[in-house]
């Protein structure tokens, strides 16, 4: 387990690589689809705010 | 990434990442069906093809008993290999996180249009992730998906069409 663990976190080197790719389900990928535009988020309640304080 | 935005920029992010790996799952049970179907072709062509055939390939024992040998081997390490198992579990997945797309589909008309705060917008995209996680933990067993960059590259194409058509304003 420790070993598996340790495979995970380094860079792969070129024996670990099929280890490593194992170890994971799902690869993350940079997709290329800017955000619409949007309205902004809606500011804290200023009751809230007080509440916080207190 | 603008700092106004920011908590609406990620949950943007996290929902591409859901469509992503939706249309990988899906890509990836495509890839395994086909994997499955082509093996099963193969046994019972060469389980119920070797009596018809019998009197072609009588003067090519050596190729038939060969191909016979091959299709034993198969036929008895099939059940080993990952291919049935990995269906189970995508075909599954495909359904729940279907449905945990929608979701995330559903709240961005709440992120993106300003009823909510950045700390619920937040708390929406860590509840996406643990939903995601969780759906993994339920289906999943001991097992990999080794990546493939073709489905990769398949996914992450889908997925841009998909934010393109919908999205793009």
């Amino acid at each position: 387990m420790a070993d598996q663990k340790k495979i995970i976190t380094e860079t792969p080197k070129k024996g670990n690589l099929s280890k490593f790719i194992e170890e994971r389900k799902f690869p993350t990928v940079t997709i290329n689809v800017s955000m619409p535009k949007v309205k902004p988020p809606k500011e804290k309640e200023q009751g809230t705010e007080k509440e916080n304080k207190n | 990434m603008n700092e106004q935005n920011r908590y609406q920029e990620r949950f943007w992010k996290e929902m591409i990442q859901i469509k992503f790996k939706l249309n990988y799952i899906d890509e990836y049970y495509n890839e395994s069906e086909k994997i499955d179907r082509y093996m099963n072709i193969f046994l019972a062509v060469t389980t119920n093809g070797s009596i018809c055939s019998w009197v072609i390939w009588n003067k090519l024992q050596i190729i038939w008993g060969g191909i016979i040998a091959v299709s034993q081997f198969v036929n008895a390490i099939k059940s080993y290999l990952p291919y049935s198992t990995r269906k189970k579990y995508l075909f599954q997945m495909s359904k729940d996180v279907q449905s945990l797309f929608l979701l995330a589909e559903k709240k961005w008309y709440d992120v993106a249009e300003g009823p909510l705060t950045e700390n619920e917008i937040h708390n929406l995209t860590i509840e996406l992730r643990e939903k995601f996680l969780a759906l993994d933990n339920k289906n999943s067993v001991e097992f990999s998906l080794p990546e493939k960059q073709k489905i990769m590259d398949k996914a992450t194409k889908d997925t841009e069409t998909y934010f393109n058509n919908f999205y793009k304003g």
